[in-house]
Parts: structure tokens; C-alpha cells; sequence
């Protein structure tokens, strides 16, 4: 059979009843959610507040910038740094058990999808909300902070976990099976060195995202350079909000730097 | 100063021989001996161990106190997995409204990714790379802040009440900084043989473009915009707690108020909306793979 360019043009699928629908399956979203935005009006000194903040970073305030005072960018950064760290190292930690009980290819299928779910719930819960439980444990400060972003990590770093163990190679421990290592030996030798890397290169990606939530945390009271940053925007200060800002810029971008270097070696 | 920095590490490397045994020597069977090097790893576990106890001083890392006070906890856990459902008036608008933000936000963001990305990319654009290069800078420095700063920032351009809207923006700026970076991390991927052999036909970049690159990327285009949507949700019920509209106004009050049934109600609800988009856009995803 011969086709010519009409039968095949002919033959090709009908997409366009699909592709409308499609279409007006979009517009009806963007229409039902503009009606939802309330525009009551600029705010005239606003723009000049704006102004001045943008103009600030021109002249951050050097006393918070380079200063050695408990409200300079060294301290509450250095705080930022510690509480982003510890609290990614309790999220690696708890997230191990976790992870190997909702991998699919270790844990019974209904031991896997009860975890699942908790990882699932545990992503859930906001930042700031965790952050609320938490200071009643331990009162407000760092400590706060460390536990929460303990806490709200081993969601994400569950579910990058659990592709890790699912992804093992089976020939691995069966070789080993082989030369007769025992149950811990094969752990050792089989499991281990095919999970490092991914486990490590998780925990700094996060540790990344941690940092960045630090402001976050601020919030609630939890620590960090958040919660200054935040308070100097508010009441006005905007050479000393500027300060934190530069200085949250350069320890954000310092750790994608050298997170990217490690995380490029690692793979 | 070099030499001195080498002297300390060599110094330091000979008082780890002190006090930590070397790996043992291995003879071969030609008499040779081998002095096996220390793994680093065991200098990377001091560090971090030092690095661990010095940050726990600063951060007042105290396992003692989750022991003795964890009981406080519990009433605050029986209270928020005990949700007041009668609360649900008030909650299903205002988590209409975060998912209508993210929505938005997130549409607007991809759209203007797009054509961003499609400039700034090294391959495309070999002519003038010293504006992609200084575009990709400002975008990272965009990316370094939190949304949070953005919408506490633009809340000041409106007469109260456009909440919302602010909430729309910043997830507006969130996603665009994102997504952009995603994007032209990937057009610089592929293979660009039939966009180049479209443009010696003499047509336009652009044109060469959305004939050769576009119908390639848009499957990755569409799932990348759905995956920020997806973040975009989660992050926006935070918003609110600065004033930027959507559910984080509700939760910000009942949290403050300490209306755990409340507060956990608004968590139920945002739970069930969050697992549904996610199943969605999961659903969606696999679709366009």
C-alpha cells in the first residue's frame, strides 16, 4: 500500500479536541484564580520605602556587616551556619531507619507503605509549625532551630534516601554471598559503598536548602539571621537589613559553591 | 607563607602518627614494602567532629532537655491530632486561595522562564555570552533569598489588604528564579544539530527555536513547571505568616491563640490538598515522560 502525504496527514491522531479542552481547562484555572486577587491600591510612601531599602545596599551598615557584636552578621551567621548543619546531620541520621523501612526492595509491603505515609505526613507540616511544637520542648533559641530543621528534613531527605536503596545492586551482595561473608560483612562491604555517596550528596543538597530556610525560622523565634533580618525590614533599619541580607547572599552562595564542587566529586 | 602552611600540615600529619597507629606495612613477595596511605577519611571525621562540637556550643545542643521536657509536647500533639472540623468554613476558602497564588505564581514564572532561558543559554546564544553569563549571576543572587524576604518586601508597595496578590508575586519571583536555572541547565544539554541546520535556511533565532529546540523541551518544560508548582504549594503556606495571603494568615492566628484543634484542622485540610495535587501533577508527569 502506498501512502501519499493526504492519507497520511488523514491518518495522523486528532489531537485538537484534546488540546482545546486542554486549553480551556487552563483558562477557566487563570480566570477562577485572578477573581481571587484583591487589588486594593499602591501604597504611595511604600514606593519610597522600596527606594530606600534598594538604595541601602549601596550603604549597609558596617557595624553589623564586619562588627563582632551579637546582632553582627559574623555571630547570627555563624549561628545560621551551625543551626542549618547540626540540623541537617539529625535529618541524615534519623532519616537512615526511615529510609530502609519504606524502601520496597527491604521492608514488607505493609511496613513500607505505613512509612511512606509518615514521610508524607512529616513533609506536610510547614516550617514554623514544627517550629511552634519544638520551642515548647526547648524553649526559644538555636536549639529550637537545630530540632526543627532536624525535623523537617527527613521528609525530603527520606525520599532521596529511599531511591538510593531501592536503587542497590543485588549482584553486589550475592557475590559476597558467594565467597561466604557473613550477614555484617556483606553489610560492610556490599551495602555501604553503594549508598555513600548518595546519602552524602542528599545531606549536602539539603544542608543547602537548610540555610535558606534559616530566615524562615526567624519567625518563630528559632534562631538564626532570619529573625533580625525580618525585625529590621519591619521597623525601618534597612542599612542594618541590607547588612544581613549581603551577608546571607555570601554565605548562600559560598555553600552552593563548595556543595557543588563535593556533590560534582561525589557523583 | 606557603611553606609555613605546608609546615603545619606536615606537622599535623606527624602528630596524628603519634597518637592514632599507622595502617600496617604489606610485604610483598618480591621483599618490596609498602607503606599504604592513611585514608582521608579518618582526618575528615576529626574535623567533623570538632566542627560538630563547636557548633553545639554555639547552638546550645543540649540532648538533656528533650528527655526532660518532651512530655510538654504531647498536649500540644493530642490538640492538633485532634482536629475541630467544624472549622472547615473557614479553612477550605483560604486554602483555595494558597493553591489559586500558587497557581498563578507558578504560571507567570514559567511563562517568563521560558523565553529567559531560551537567551541565556551558552549554546544559543554564542555571541553574546557575557549576558547570559551576568543574567545567570543576578538569577542566582535572586535565588540566595527566601521568599519570605521577597513578599515581606513587596507587602510595603501595597495599601493592606492585597495579601494575595503580594503572595502571587513573590511565588511569581520564586518560580521564575528556579525554574529558569532548571531550564537553561537543560537546553544546554541537548542536541542542537536541527536548530542550527533550521537558522542556515536564513530564518530567525527565535524561529529556529520554537520550530527545533521547543517541540524537544516542552515535556521537560511542563513537568519542571509542575514540579515547582508542587514546591510552590508547600512553601506558600508560609507566606501568610508575614501577611502575604493564603492559609499561613489562618494558621499564624489559631498558633498564636493557641487553638491547637484549629491549627490542626487547617494542617488535615492542607494534607489532603497537598497528597491530591501531588497524585495530579505525579499522574500528569508520567504522562508527558
Amino acid at each position: 500500500m502506498e501512502l501519499t502525504v493526504q492519507q497520511q496527514f488523514d491518518n495522523a491522531p486528532k489531537v485538537l479536541l484534546k488540546r482545546l479542552l486542554i486549553l480551556s481547562t487552563i483558562s477557566a484555572l487563570i480566570i477562577w484564580s485572578i477573581s481571587g486577587l484583591a487589588f486594593t491600591g499602591f501604597n504611595r510612601t511604600g514606593f519610597e520605602v522600596v527606594q530606600r531599602l534598594l538604595a541601602s545596599f549601596f550603604h549597609p551598615s558596617t557595624d553589623i556587616l564586619f562588627g563582632t557584636h551579637s546582632y553582627s552578621v559574623k555571630v547570627l551567621g555563624l549561628e545560621t551556619i551551625a543551626i542549618a548543619f547540626l540540623g541537617t546531620i539529625t535529618g541524615a541520621v534519623l532519616a537512615i531507619p526511615i529510609a530502609f523501612l519504606a524502601a520496597r526492595n527491604i521492608a514488607p509491603k505493609f511496613v513500607n507503605i505505613f512509612f511512606q505515609g509518615t514521610i508524607t505526613g512529616i513533609r506536610v507540616f510547614p516550617i514554623f509549625v514544627v517550629g511552634v511544637a519544638v520551642i515548647r520542648i526547648t524553649g526559644l533559641g538555636p536549639f529550637a532551630g537545630v530540632l526543627t530543621m532536624g525535623f523537617t528534613s527527613i521528609g525530603m531527605m527520606t525520599k532521596l534516601y529511599v531511591e538510593a536503596v531501592e536503587g542497590i545492586n543485588k549482584n553486589v551482595t550475592d557475590a559476597l554471598n558467594a565467597t561466604g561473608c557473613g550477614a555484617t560483612q556483606k553489610i560492610r562491604f556490599g551495602i555501604i559503598p553503594q549508598l555513600t555517596a548518595k546519602f552524602l550528596s542528599t545531606a549536602i543538597y539539603r544542608f543547602e536548602i537548610n540555610i535558606k530556610n534559616a530566615a524562615v525560622l526567624g519567625l518563630v523565634g528559632a534562631g538564626g539571621i532570619g529573625g533580625p533580618l525580618l525585625w529590621a525590614i519591619g521597623n525601618n533599619r534597612f542599612n542594618d537589613a541590607s547588612a544581613y541580607l549581603i551577608g546571607l547572599a555570601v554565605i548562600v552562595l559560598a555553600i552552593e559553591f563548595f556543595s557543588n564542587i563535593i556533590r560534582g566529586k561525589l557523583s | 607563607m606557603k611553606n609555613k602552611i605546608q609546615q603545619a600540615g606536615t606537622s599535623i600529619v606527624h602528630f596524628f602518627d603519634k597518637i592514632i597507629p599507622k595502617p600496617k606495612q604489606v610485604v610483598l613477595e618480591n621483599g618490596t614494602i609498602v607503606n599504604p596511605p592513611r585514608s582521608a577519611s579518618m582526618y575528615i571525621t576529626i574535623a567533623l567532629v570538632i566542627i560538630i562540637v563547636y557548633f553545639s556550643k554555639i547552638t546550645e545542643f543540649e540532648l538533656a532537655v528533650i528527655f526532660r521536657n518532651f512530655t510538654n509536647i504531647f498536649d500540644f500533639l493530642s490538640q492538633i491530632l485532634r482536629p475541630d472540623f467544624s472549622y472547615y468554613s473557614t479553612v477550605v476558602p483560604k486554602v483555595l486561595e494558597t493553591i489559586r497564588m500558587a497557581f498563578l505564581g507558578t504560571l507567570v514564572g514559567a511563562l517568563l522562564s521560558l523565553p529567559v532561558a531560551f537567551f541565556i543559554s551558552a549554546n544559543i546564544n554564542k555571541n553574546a555570552k557575557w549576558m547570559g553569563a551576568s543574567v545567570k549571576v543576578l538569577l542566582s543572587l535572586i535565588r540566595t533569598f527566601p521568599m519570605l524576604v521577597y513578599a515581606r518586601i513587596i507587602l510595603l508597595l501595597f495599601i493592606p489588604g492585597s495579601g494575595p496578590l503580594v503572595g502571587t508575586i513573590s511565588v511569581t519571583i520564586f518560580t521564575f528564579s528556579i525554574l529558569t536555572k532548571m531550564l537553561y541547565e537543560h537546553i544546554e544539554t541537548i542536541d542542537l544539530s536541527a536548530y542550527e541546520a533550521i537558522e542556515s535556511t536564513g530564518v530567525t533565532k527565535v524561529k529556529a527555536f520554537i520550530t527545533a529546540v521547543l517541540p524537544d523541551i516542552l515535556p521537560v518544560y511542563f513537568s519542571l513547571s509542575l514540579y515547582s508548582f508542587d514546591i510552590n504549594i508547600r512553601h506558600s503556606t508560609v507566606l501568610g505568616y508575614v501577611g502575604a495571603g493564603g492559609i499561613g494568615v489562618i494558621l499564624k492566628r489559631t498558633l498564636q491563640n493557641r487553638e491547637y484543634n484549629r491549627a490542626g484542622m487547617i494542617l488535615f485540610i492542607v494534607f489532603i490538598a497537598i497528597l491530591s495535587i501531588e497524585a495530579l501533577s505525579k499522574y500528569i508527569r508520567r504522562r508527558l515522560a
